[in-house]
């Protein structure tokens, strides 16, 4: 994650003279504090410690940097590059054991080599990497994800007929969880995986929106998580997602999708079906104002109910719904203030078992190249 | 002794004008002098540098010229479609032409750079010139009388020359084709001439029509670049700490409704769509501008009234 800072960094230092050929979109540098409320004291197996406590409250400083740039081979050839990295420190009160003050670092690389092949086709190889590490990881019902790194690439062809466009891909992701001596069960979630996607998107351009539909099948094997038959000792997924979503990109911004999944494993535990909807939207208010508003709403349904706890919470619970309300300002032509409301609903290890999450934030977004 | 092989003419050959071609070949310090202008082949080398930069600058020209031709095309094209109504052509017109509107700038810089080289090897040239006829001169004291004649006629053509390198300007002014075509003719009168700068200047606000619909589409474009960067702001910022992340699978799972890798197509981003709206803006606002200067040297010419 550090080393993820040093890059953006040294990206920073780089003079905006070289623009000829590298366009920044966005650069932008976030800095803030909020203030949240955590209640529901649940049992979870990935966490070291337990305390009683039913409510937790932790004030919280946030620093982010988001890089979002193109490099411009020629006309046909292009590299866009986004940075993302973050530190998170917690003051956290309410526990009856002691005070906690996780810290946690975020960050994220993702680059995107794409060439036009022609009139009618396109070509994508991608490549990324996402890593987190917590410090001081505290019980529940603070609920931090655990650190984890995780490395991904693929390639996406893309053919085009008129408005309607298809694309199809293959990708591989590692993920690999950092666990501590007193939880070695995080190992269990070490994950290699490769798929296959095949997509075709509809687009109005006069009518500003466009839809895609999409099927992908994925398969995962869990080297380190045990599938309990002595024939197949480890566990292996495989997944079948599919899905749709529609944007509009007009006078707002608006985004709604949906997507189902179906995995199915050698170990009868984790088979599930799931269905998942999303929702974004980015409108202007009046005083040059805008809202932003993200919703996720989450069902999901094990064939095998078990009587034990599950693994993490964030991968293997049941049911979440999640909701941001952002109301964002310019104070500055480089500087905005923003003023965010969010809200998790979230089951954890135990079924019908649900943690709750309001936050309060407030930040200032800075975009020094303005 | 004569060669039994040898063309007639040579054994006719004067002996005054072997002699100045010696002259002259001694004063260049080489063993062969050339024909024409009796130059050293300092000098000659120093022609075939200059021609060839004037027939690559005369290509780059060329090209220029095809590439104006394209987005005069395109420009009326725009003017039609906005004429039609039709709002889809119009959005293609708009595409087409700036589309058609960076390689013109490419094709300026190309030729602005043949000319320079242009320039350069003419003053090399020039400067070859110089030294070739110093020495020349320096010749006239020392050599004979019979040949001086021929030696001096050699220095007026290169003189000559040397004026001319000298005082040949080059450089392109980068005009719209309607500044090409319309220009005074000797036998326009001030009507003529005050009709010819009505044409220009109905072109003038044909672009300035154009610029404005620019500015509006730029407007339209920068306030969708500000909830996109709102947009892309707040999505960023609760992903990275995965606070949006739902349980239906390991973090960032593939068969995400965001199409892998994020980009299906390369397709213009908003910063890219603005930057060539503003390159499109600036070529018509430069046009435009053009067309108004000559409009108005139409109407000073034509009676004082502009």
């Amino acid at each position: 994650m550090r080393r993820s800072m040093c890059v953006l960094m040294l990206v920073l230092s780089v003079p905006m003279s070289v623009q000829g050929q590298i366009v920044v979109n966005d650069l932008v540098i976030t800095a803030g504090v909020a203030g949240e409320d955590y209640s529901g004291n649940l049992p979870s197996v990935a966490l070291a410690v337990v305390d009683s406590t039913q409510d937790a409250s932790a004030a919280v400083g946030e620093f982010s940097g988001r890089l979002d740039a193109t490099y411009f081979f020629d006309q046909t050839r292009r590299l866009s590059l986004t940075v993302d990295v973050g530190l998170r420190q917690f003051a956290a009160t309410g526990f009856k054991i002691r005070d906690y003050a996780p810290r946690e670092w975020a960050g994220s690389v993702e680059a995107a080599y794409s060439q036009t092949l022609s009139s009618w086709g396109s070509l994508v190889v991608y490549g990324g990497f996402k890593g987190r590490a917590v410090n001081d990881r505290p019980p529940m019902p603070l609920f931090l994800q655990p650190g984890y790194n995780q490395y991904n690439g693929g390639v996406t062809l893309g053919l085009g007929v008129g408005v309607v466009r298809f694309d199809v891909g293959v990708h591989g992701q590692i993920d690999s969880y950092a666990s501590l001596k007193l939880l070695p069960q995080l190992d269990l979630l070490d994950r290699e995986s490769a798929g296959i996607e095949v997509g075709v998107e509809v687009a109005q351009p006069s009518r500003n929106w466009r839809l895609r539909l999409f099927g992908a099948f994925e398969g995962s094997r869990y080297p380190r998580q045990p599938s309990f038959d002595a024939e197949d000792p480890f566990r292996r997924d495989n997944t079948i997602r599919t899905g749709a979503r529609w944007t509009y990109v007009g006078s707002v911004i608006a985004a709604i999708g949906v997507e189902g999944t179906l995995n199915r494993s050698n170990s009868a535990r984790p088979e599930y079906n799931a269905v998942s909807l999303r929702g974004e939207l980015t409108a202007p208010l009046p005083w040059d104002m805008s809202i932003t508003l993200i919703t996720a709403v989450t069902g999901k349904d094990y064939l095998l109910e078990t009587e034990f706890a599950r693994l993490v919470p964030g991968e293997e619970a049941d049911n979440a719904s999640v909701a941001y309300i952002t109301l964002a300002r310019p104070l500055a032509p480089n500087l905005d203030a923003r003023l965010r409301f969010g809200w998790t609903r979230a089951e954890t290890d135990i079924g019908d078992s649900y943690y709750e999450r309001y936050g309060v934030t407030f930040l200032f977004d800075f975009r020094p190249h303005l | 002794m004569i060669l039994p092989n040898a063309h007639p003419r040579l054994t006719r050959t004067p002996r005054r004008f072997i002699l100045a071609v010696l002259v002259v070949v001694g004063l260049c310090g080489v063993p062969n002098g050339a024909l024409h202008g009796q130059a050293s082949p300092t000098v000659a080398q120093l022609r075939l540098e200059y021609r060839e930069a004037l027939s690559t600058l005369e290509a780059a020209v060329a090209a220029l010229r095809v590439r104006e031709s394209r987005f005069d095309q395109a420009d009326d094209e725009v003017t039609v479609a906005k004429e039609s109504g039709d709002e889809d052509r119009l959005d293609r017109a708009f595409a087409a032409a700036q589309a058609a509107a960076p390689p013109i700038r490419v094709a300026e810089a190309r030729v602005r750079e043949k000319n320079e080289a242009a320039e350069d090897a003419r003053a090399r040239l020039g400067d070859g010139l110089e030294a070739e006829l110093d020495r020349l001169y320096a010749g006239e004291d020392t050599v004979p009388i019979e040949v001086l004649a021929d030696l001096r006629i050699t220095i007026v053509d290169m003189e000559n020359e040397l004026d001319e390198v000298r005082g040949l300007l080059l450089g392109f002014a980068f005009q719209p084709a309607i500044l090409v075509q319309l220009r005074i003719d000797p036998t326009d009168g001030p009507n003529d001439i005050l009709n010819k700068a009505d044409l220009l200047e109905r072109r003038a606000a044909r672009h300035t029509t154009s610029i404005s619909e620019i500015d509006g589409r730029l407007e339209g474009l920068r306030k969708r670049q500000r909830l996109q960067r709102a947009r892309n702001t707040a999505l960023a910022g609760v992903r990275l700490f995965d606070d949006s992340r739902v349980p239906v699978g390991p973090p960032g799972q593939a068969g995400s409704q965001t199409p892998p890798g994020r980009v299906v197509a390369p397709a213009d981003t908003i910063e890219e769509q603005i930057r060539g709206l503003e390159q499109l803006r600036e070529r018509w606002v430069e046009r435009r501008d053009q067309i108004l200067e000559q409009a108005g040297q139409f109407r000073v010419l034509a009676g004082g009234e502009v």
